[in-house]
């Protein structure tokens, strides 16, 4: 059991986006949290993923316009009433 | 509780409306759903007109297909996969091809450089503005597959087995790609905050 902090850090890059997500399975989950708390760098990764997820989550949405909106109803809308007149006709 | 507040989206009871042919059923099906498919096209195709078109044509689908929608996915998922595929025709229209170096470069990027502690409440510290700007370029210069993964998964909140349905792809393909897209977007906010800290203490 001779691998170099910086090797074993490396392989559990891949499993932080798991963890976070709550899939990474149950053993990895407690053999990864016994690295992170002797492991300043892959704790440091870890939070700044949660807190990059987060920004994004919360201003990362790109906002429909309101006119956009009301143009799109009333396409669908005519769309739907030709549709409904040329099966009736 | 809220008394005013407008009653719960009810997904089944929306489908049966739309099934029925009820035409204020399409309107509530575009009032609860645009606002996402909207974020979906424009982060996929770039510009808000083309967006618009995406989300029309998604929609006029939609209501004239709801017939054949077996309940499967959730009505919201199928909505996606059809704003999805509508957006990446009209991408691959634009460009033929997907050039093979870009994806190999993205690949070596996404390795973390800049590992030191963002401020406890990253809002807080910098200025929001030029903050959201940062954020903004970042995820429009991720390559597509990969932003496509982190908005619908991470945005959007669909889970990984939604997410990957959208897209096409395994439910392990979606987390390669998600990994990735996480990767490369927290390197570029990590230089971000390194230089506002930076700028700070100077
Ligand atoms: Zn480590």
């Amino acid at each position: 059991m001779s691998v170099s902090r910086a090797e074993a850090c490396r392989r559990w890059l891949n499993a932080l986006c798991e963890y976070m997500d709550g899939e990474l399975d149950e053993e990895l989950c407690a053999e990864l949290e016994r690295h992170l708390a002797e492991c300043a760098p892959c704790t440091t990764m870890l939070e700044t993923m949660r807190h990059t997820v987060a920004l994004y989550r919360r201003w990362g949405r790109a906002e429909l316009p309101e006119e956009m909106l009301q143009r799109l109803k009333s396409i669908v809308h005519s769309h739907l009433s030709s549709d409904t007149e040329a099966s009736t006709a | 509780m809220a008394a005013n507040s407008p009653p719960a989206f009810d997904e089944q009871t929306l489908l049966h409306a739309l099934q029925q042919g009820d035409r204020r059923a399409c309107d509530e099906l575009v009032r609860h759903y645009a606002p996402r498919l909207y974020n979906v096209a424009l982060r996929l195709v770039g510009r808000p007109d083309e967006a618009e078109d995406v989300l029309q044509e998604t929609f006029i689908a939609a209501c004239q297909k709801i017939k054949q929608f077996k309940g499967k996915a959730r009505l919201g998922t199928w909505l996606y996969r059809i704003a999805t595929n509508n957006g990446l025709m009209r991408l691959r229209r634009r460009t033929p091809a997907i050039s093979l170096d870009e994806l190999a470069e993205s690949w070596e990027e996404a390795e973390p450089h800049i590992v030191q502690p963002w401020p406890e409440d990253p809002e807080k510290a910098v200025d929001m503005a030029e903050l959201r700007a940062v954020m903004e370029e970042a995820i429009r210069t991720l390559p597509e597959s990969l932003r496509m993964a982190f908005v619908l998964r991470d945005i959007e909140g669909l889970s990984t087995q939604e997410a990957a349905e959208v897209l096409g792809i395994s439910p392990g393909a979606l987390k390669v790609r998600l990994h990735r897209a996480r990767l490369l977007l927290r390197e570029r906010l990590a230089e971000y905050f390194a230089s506002a800290q930076e700028e700070g203490t100077r």
